[in-house]
């Protein structure tokens, strides 16, 4: 793992994003995090317009479900909807545990589900884990 | 004269047909008949005894009875009862006399249908027919003295004798249109009455569908009202789950991020102070959630399913592994029914339950047993430990929302769990119930109907 890998974190939040960049710091793994602040800029990235040309393909998007604008529900269904961009792993960050919030992000192909704890050390575990997980066992297709 | 007549007719009347204008006038023809029937034998007691003749009937006894009569009518102003008594009047006056004066085929034995004609029109067609069968067995009784007194005289001429067939013709002419009178009587009554009582009813339904109507309206508006305030909580709830636990989540995180990045600037004291402020959002948060569990029990939108019981209680077991390792806990479980229920509530019910009873446990050896039975509605589920137990006294409060029976620093929880258990269990139409011993530990029995199906 030479390349540093990109991850598209969508979020409105800005103690969010703080603490989300937090924790990838603390990763072992070489990473660059993109943030992006509404389902519209992220789409914008995605597709590589209206600003965001020179952006590059994720490798792996964290999506918040609540945001103004156009909301992470609708953005997934955008990229699920897209032959290129469905194959990059989505992981759904939500602050709620209910069950319908939890199955409405499977039913929407996405990837995983992280709730964001209130614990900052736990969230660290958490980001962790997930580095872990999607970096080292899941392989990913090749890059061009 | 006319004063005195109408003076006459007032003193006889019935008090209750005063003001009854039908029936006053049939009183009045009662009245009539008793009085006409008076003076007729009265006429004929003094017109006999002038002939002086033959003084063999009981005329005094005869007047006297129908004066009786007219009497008791006056007091009891029925109509049932005169009818009989005219009936048995003319019976009595008539039925010795055909006796004596020629049997079957005299005048006086045709007088006997007066008696039926009399009951039908003063009484009502019962006394009628009563009077009609005996009139018909005295003249029975007469045909048969006649058969035998003449049995000559009938076999040679019987058959041309116009007196008989006159006599029976008259007879059954009579019988007959009496019938006929009462039935078209009693039809046309019952056709008024019908109608009046269809009308009535009528009024009732359409008076009963404007109530309806109504009621009807009232629900519906209710039923909004309480869509609209459903929805209000489902706002709230996704608010609460939301909206609130974000600044938590800030407050929690930052002040741990603050602890690490500051690390050298920051003393003990001030690292137990950023415990405590951890520790209050993370209780805060479980308490957030845990309301929230509470309130979206019930709720529709999760499905009923045919749940093995066992895969259900194997992942909560698996959840609390920890625990159960670090204290050592015994948990014994048969093997269990698959039944109908909403398996992610019955399964907190479990781990509420089983967590309880390891929690409040001093045992070196924490035992929870855990069974069930069934009736013939209920499925019977019992979670028995061997725990700190709870006073009589305590045991009813223990469901209570935010209840709690000790100190948070000596038992963690919010005083949810239980609460959340017995709004699972009403909700599946059972009852949650305790047994338990101070010192010897608890059981926790809960009940699930077996035909379980999401409440509308």
């Amino acid at each position: 793992m030479g390349l540093p890998v990109e991850i598209l974190l969508v979020e409105d939040n800005e103690g969010d994003i703080i603490l989300t960049k937090k924790a990838f710091e603390k990763g072992k793994i070489m990473n660059r995090l993109h943030v992006v602040k509404n389902g519209l800029d992220a789409l914008d990235f995605l597709y590589k317009r209206n600003g965001f040309e020179d952006a590059p393909r994720p490798d792996l998007i964290l999506l918040d479900l609540n945001m103004p604008k156009m909301n992470g529900q609708q953005v997934l269904e955008d990229i699920k909807q897209n032959d290129d961009l469905k194959m990059i792993p989505v992981i759904i960050l939500t602050t709620s545990n209910a069950d319908e919030d939890i199955l409405k992000s499977y039913k929407l192909q996405a990837s995983s589900y992280i709730r964001k704890p209130v614990d900052f050390k736990q969230f660290g575990q958490v980001i962790q884990t997930l580095q872990d997980y999607w970096f080292t066992i899941v392989k990913f297709p090749a890059k061009e | 004269m006319k004063t005195k007549i109408n003076q006459l007719i007032n003193f006889f009347l019935p008090e209750k047909f005063k003001n009854d204008t039908g029936n006053r006038r049939k009183a009045i023809i009662v009245i009539f008949i008793f009085i006409f029937v008076s003076i007729l034998i009265l006429a004929m007691w003094i017109s006999t005894r002038n002939l002086s003749s033959s003084n063999e009937f009981p005329y005094g006894m005869a007047l006297l009875i129908t004066v009786l009569s007219l009497f008791v009518f006056r007091k009891k102003g029925s109509f049932y009862l005169s009818g009989h008594l005219l009936g048995m009047l003319v019976f009595i006056f008539l039925f010795p006399v055909s006796l004596y004066t020629g049997g079957l085929f005299s005048d006086d034995a045709l007088w006997l249908l007066l008696g039926p004609v009399l009951a039908f029109f003063a009484g009502n067609k019962w006394t009628g027919l009563i009077w009609s069968s005996m009139t018909m067995m005295a003249l029975g009784y007469l045909y048969y003295l006649e058969i035998n007194a003449t049995e000559s005289y009938v076999k040679d001429s019987l058959i041309f004798d116009p007196n008989y067939y006159i006599t029976s013709l008259l007879f059954l002419f009579f019988m007959i249109l009496g019938v006929m009178f009462i039935y078209e009587n009693e039809k046309t009554k019952l056709i008024a009455e019908l109608g009046s009582k269809r009308k009535l009813l009528e009024n009732y339904n359409q008076e009963l569908e404007g109530v309806v109507k109504e009621r009807t309206k009232s629900l519906r508006d209710s039923n909004v009202k309480l869509q609209r305030s459903n929805s209000d909580l489902e706002q709230f709830a996704y608010v609460a789950s939301h909206d609130l636990q974000e600044p938590l989540r800030m407050v929690g995180n930052f002040v741990q991020l603050l602890e690490e990045e500051y690390k050298d600037k920051v003393d003990a004291t001030g690292k137990s102070y950023i415990n405590f402020a951890v520790d209050g959002v993370t209780r805060m948060s479980t308490l957030i959630e845990e309301l929230l569990q509470y309130s979206r029990v019930g709720r529709k939108g999760l499905e009923v399913e045919k749940t093995d019981l066992n895969k259900v209680l194997g992942e909560k077991i698996s959840d609390l592994s920890l625990l159960i390792k670090n204290k050592n806990v015994q948990i014994d479980f048969p093997q269990l029914p698959t039944i109908n229920c909403i398996p992610s509530q019955i399964g907190m019910v479990f781990y509420n339950l089983i967590n309880n009873g390891i929690k409040f446990n001093h045992s070196k050896n924490p035992k929870i047993e855990i069974n069930y039975n069934e009736t013939p509605t209920h499925w019977w589920f019992s979670v028995k430990d061997n725990g700190i137990g709870i006073e009589k006294k305590y045991q009813e409060q223990i469901f209570e929302l935010f209840k709690r029976l000790h100190a948070k620093e000596d038992y963690s929880g919010t005083g949810i769990g239980l609460s959340i258990c017995k709004k699972i269990i009403e909700h599946h139409q059972g009852e949650l119930k305790i047994e338990s011993e101070i010192g010897k530990g608890s059981v926790f029995k809960f009940s699930i109907i077996k035909e379980f199906k999401q409440m509308e």
